[in-house]
């Protein structure tokens, strides 16, 4: 019965559990696992990439040298910018900080919208219609004052490296995305007070999901955007 | 959950200013002429980077430098995972040629 005590003192631990560490211990494991299934996922798209930039090294090159590094390097500082103001909502929740933690959260969600946004007006949608999206789309129109020396490269794999670039960039910005949604419920929930010095785990492990989103882009940004 | 460590901004704000600079080191080194040594190396510079960037990600950000031992294990069992993934994989691509004394393997230059 002396467990059943130690639960009726604190309502933030399930009653499967012995000790809040051990609870706290049981859930960081969990999340943990939850992302190696992530590294799994994105090593699967790492190693296509590594086996085709070794196939294709010219066109590797060639694609790589239309990416814009300028809007990749400001994209990056959005996204490591993200990752900070996250690690400070933890703090915040930890040390029971509401309002802050909205802040924080906020900040976040701002960030990562820029990144996507940006991401879109001036990398994608130029790209589409240029002619450079592979597969029945790929026709690099030679007008292009930027895309258009694509239409003139005779070596194989260009419209590989641009499946590549926009298959796991694609799938790094479906994650970020999915984050959206995620931290849109966290705001109201903590607008709505539930989080305090007691209950933060959710903020804590949504922090371990964006930082690694934000270790993708640290890998993507010079495999695509920095090749020599 | 009292007894998780609270790493406090200060220590949050100096990681996020080493990434800054690690970033601004990977566009020097892959911009840069006077760096351009080779293609091998180069990539060898990027990657060293962006390992060094993850490592401060994972151990300031997600707390890791501060969990457990079992923590430490499971964050770092899909990393392991990947080496096997593409080592494996690699040699296999490397020495698919090696039966025939005149083929040329295209892989690997």
């Amino acid at each position: 019965m002396s467990s059943l005590d130690s639960h009726a003192d604190n309502p933030y631990l399930a009653h499967h559990f012995e000790t809040e560490e051990q609870q706290t211990e049981s859930c960081t494991l969990g999340m943990w696992l939850f992302l190696a299934q992530e590294v799994m996922f994105f090593g699967g798209l790492f190693l296509a990439y590594a086996i085709y930039r070794s196939l294709y090294p010219e066109a590797w090159s060639a694609g790589s040298h239309t990416l814009d590094v300028v809007v990749g390097g400001i994209n990056t500082v959005f996204l490591l910018l993200s990752s900070f103001t996250m690690a400070m909502g933890v703090y915040y929740a930890q040390t029971g900080k509401q309002k802050q933690l909205a802040l924080m959260l906020l900040a976040t969600l701002a960030l990562g919208i820029t990144f996507v946004t940006v991401k879109w007006f001036f990398e994608y949608a130029p790209k589409i219609e240029a002619g450079v999206f592979p597969g029945k789309l790929w026709a690099p129109n030679p007008a292009n004052h930027h895309y258009g020396q694509l239409a003139f490269f005779e070596g194989q794999g260009l419209q590989m490296f641009f499946l590549l670039y926009f298959v796991m960039t694609g799938m790094h910005a479906l994650h970020m995305i999915i984050g959206f949604g995620i931290l849109l419920v966290l705001i109201v929930m903590t607008m709505q007070g539930k989080f305090h010095a007691q209950r933060y785990l959710p903020i804590l492990f949504f922090g371990l999901y964006w930082h690694f989103v934000d270790i993708v882009w640290v890998f993507l940004f010079p495999m695509f955007y920095l090749v020599s | 959950m009292s007894e998780h460590h609270i790493v406090t901004p200060k220590t949050y704000l100096k990681n996020l200013a080493v990434l800054m600079v690690l970033m601004a080191l990977t566009i020097i080194a892959a911009k840069w002429p006077v760096l351009h040594i080779s293609q091998t190396v180069n990539l060898a510079m990027a990657l060293t980077i962006a390992v060094a960037k993850m490592m401060c990600i994972i151990l300031i950000f997600m707390h890791v430098k501060f969990s457990s031992r079992l923590v430490m294990v499971f964050a770092s069992a899909g990393f392991f995972w990947l080496i096997i993934l593409l080592t494996l994989t690699f040699c296999d691509y490397a020495s698919r040629f090696w039966h025939s004394p005149t083929a040329v393997s295209p892989y690997l230059g």
